[in-house]
């Protein structure tokens, strides 16, 4: 078994529940921060012997202390991926920050709160459903999860401008940990778009995990942009599992750059007919990090639609996994699901991993998988140079080239903001 | 006298073990337009590659001199911005980066290598869009991937515009005709020879008598194993085209 981060031994001493969580008054909330705490101590982290984790190694969480973050005040600055949203919801290490947060006047039928909101009185509802592919990491968050976002958007509720979600972290020199269970809700027909960006400064050293619990009702249309700018030391585990009913449209694009083991899953039910789910990943390490992309893509429902691009890099001594798997249940015919995989190698001790699986039980249906890994375009390297543009700057044109077509569906102002972001953040380091 | 743009002395290069480039002697001087012909495997790519800087070719002997001055020590970009302009036989691809930003890119590296200042997007679309008008570019292509869905035709016409924004002080043209129909042919050599000039110097690589009709030459070499074999004037295209190369090859 791999052994657990100090921090973890202390604050789960004993097989005992900290004190200090949410909720405590409520009895079923008790019960299953226990369950869950238990088979998370029988269990304990993953293994290589685990077919999931037989690429990222976890031996690095062990070196590093962690403490309960403190919530002081962040130092960093908000920066906005738009300037145009409805409300804005800012976290300040996995808590809901009242006085940062911009949620007073949202629009009619959009409502967003927080876990701890959620728990506060004597009567409070399960609210969070049982996820598919729960494994460890999700009974240790849901043993600790100290808050999260509840979004919610009732049913015909159509929200024009994007729900801005933004991560801080308080600038300390404490390493910190904290857990968060998100959850996400659009009623039939709704429609919001969220953008959330999650930046850490070079100096924080973290540890967290991450439980999005998203739900689709039938017809409804949820966009999700998510920005990650991971510290060197960052270790984030995160799991979304969605649900998407009949018609449903689930977009996805998350971009992970930096960090020592980030690892992102994704498990999505395609559950009612001409439901969609498309899902861009780009990530991004050059140091000695693993980031480690999972998309375990399940269509349930016939006439139901899948799009995957994903867009590894990997320099210095990182690592870039991607595993993706596409399951078509026999009821699941005329489906159509595509996942594309490139990986792009800029050092000769990097690593990039891939493992595309389909398994498909129906007959009537169109899949396809593409998975390419190399290094920067000699030929088209020299081109640029030969027209005057200095190597660097040439490496960098066509990196950019190489991620374009993750951001191909956003309008050209979000997309030429979010280059430009991502390509400081990987050039300075800077957020 | 007039003064020597490029000067090659003595050149030869190697690819790993083998052998290309066996002492190639060539002098260009400023306003002239150089010919190079020659059958396949000759060479002749081989010494634009190395003129232009790209990696994998050994120098084991000799040198080159751009307006007096070592060549072969410059990176690529330097040799761009100092004057050298590279038509490429095969025009790359670049899916994802719009040939108005490669342009303008391109053209501001340059002008920054240069002292010179730099275009704002406005003025440089200004420029573009009449230097592309007078190679009947269609506008669109201007917002497309550098190269990508381009016929042969649109390529060359891509590289000639690049070569018109440039202004180089030496152009390397490598089987600028290849892929091209007779119309596009024609476009392009209009588009080059509205580019000669007093200051500027021409070495067009070509395997057909054909190019050098609407591109005409001061000077016609011929190239073969790694050497030139003989050199003339224009009149030496025209008794290749009716030869062929067969003496050459035999000889060497």
């Amino acid at each position: 078994m791999q052994s657990i981060p100090t921090y973890l031994s202390q604050r789960i001493a004993g097989g005992v529940l900290p004190a200090d969580l949410p909720g405590q008054q409520h009895a079923w909330l008790v019960q299953k921060r226990e369950a869950a705490l238990l088979r998370f101590l029988n269990n304990g982290l993953p293994t290589a012997q685990d077919e999931d984790w037989r690429y990222t190694h976890l031996r690095a969480i062990e070196k590093e202390t962690f403490h309960l973050a403190d919530q002081s005040t962040p130092t960093q600055t908000i920066e906005h991926m738009t300037q145009d949203f409805c409300g804005s919801a800012v976290f300040v290490d996995g808590i809901l920050s009242k006085t940062l947060s911009k949620l007073d006047n949202l629009p009619a039928g959009l409502s967003v709160s927080c876990v701890r909101e959620k728990l506060k009185g004597q009567q409070a509802d399960d609210f969070f459903p049982a996820m598919i592919g729960a494994d460890s990491w999700h009974d240790l968050n849901t043993a600790l999860f100290d808050d999260g976002a509840v979004i919610d958007v009732a049913a015909g509720a159509v929200i024009e401008k994007p729900l801005e979600v933004i991560c801080l972290s308080t600038k300390q020199n404490n390493a910190t940990a904290y857990h968060a269970k998100n959850s996400i809700h659009l009623g039939e027909n709704a429609s919001l778009k969220i953008y959330k960006s999650k930046i850490s400064n070079a100096s924080h050293v973290i540890f967290s995990t991450h439980m999005n619990h998203i739900t689709l009702q039938k017809g409804a249309k949820l966009q999700r942009i998510v920005l990650s700018k991971h510290a060197d030391t960052t270790f984030t585990f995160v799991h979304d599992d969605v649900l998407i009913h009949e018609g449903a449209v689930f977009e996805k694009t998350a971009i992970n750059l930096g960090g020592k083991i980030i690892r992102q899953k994704t498990t999505m039910n395609l559950a009612g007919e001409n439901a969609y789910a498309g899902m861009n990943i780009l990530t991004h390490t050059a140091q000695d990090g693993t980031t480690d992309a999972l998309v375990d893509m399940r269509h349930n429902a016939p006439h139901t639609q899948s799009k995957q691009l994903i867009r590894s890099l990997a320099g210095g001594k990182a690592r870039a996994v991607f595993q993706g798997k596409i399951t078509v249940a026999q009821i699941a015919q005329k489906t159509d699901a595509a996942q594309n995989h490139q990986g792009m190698l800029l050092s000769d001790t990097a690593e990039i991993d891939a493992k595309p699986t389909l398994e498909i039980y129906a007959d009537d249906v169109k899949c396809s998988h593409g998975n390419t890994c190399g290094a920067l375009d000699e030929t088209a390297l020299f081109y640029l140079r030969s027209r005057g543009i200095p190597k660097e700057e040439a490496e960098r044109l066509l990196q950019q080239a190489f991620i374009a077509e993750l951001f191909e569906p956003f309008e050209e102002s979000l997309r030429d903001s979010l280059m430009q972001r991502i390509t400081d953040i990987i050039e300075k380091g800077a957020a | 006298m007039s003064t020597p743009i490029l000067e090659i002395k003595n050149l030869h290069a190697r690819v790993e073990e083998k052998e290309i480039l066996k002492g190639i002697n060539l002098t260009i001087n400023e306003g002239e337009v150089h010919a190079i012909m020659g059958p396949n495997g000759s060479g002749k790519s081989t010494l634009s590659y190395i003129l232009a800087g790209r990696e994998g070719y050994e120098i084991t002997a000799g040198e080159v001199l751009f307006k007096g001055k070592d060549l072969l020590s410059l990176a690529p970009e330097e040799r761009a911005a100092a004057g050298v302009f590279l038509g490429f036989q095969y025009p790359v691809e670049i899916p994802g980066v719009s040939n108005i930003i490669f342009l303008k890119t391109c053209v501001n590296s340059v002008r920054k290598a240069r002292g010179q200042a730099e275009y704002d997007a406005i003025k440089f679309l200004r420029i573009v869009r009449e230097k592309a008008k007078t190679l009947n570019m269609d506008e669109a292509m201007l917002k497309r991937s550098v190269n990508v869905g381009f016929s042969g035709g649109e390529k060359k016409r891509a590289e000639i515009l690049q070569m018109a924004l440039f202004e180089p002080s030496l152009a390397v043209l490598d089987e600028t005709d290849s892929g091209l129909d007779i119309d596009a042919l024609k476009v392009v050599s209009d588009g080059v020879n509205a580019l000669r000039d007093p200051s500027r110097a021409m070495l067009v690589i070509t395997h057909y008598q054909r190019l050098l009709n609407h591109i005409v030459p001061d000077h016609v070499h011929v190239m073969a194993a790694g050497r030139i074999q003989e050199s003339g004037g224009r009149e030496l295209a025209q008794k290749l085209e009716a030869n062929g190369y067969a003496q050459y090859i035999k000889a060497a």
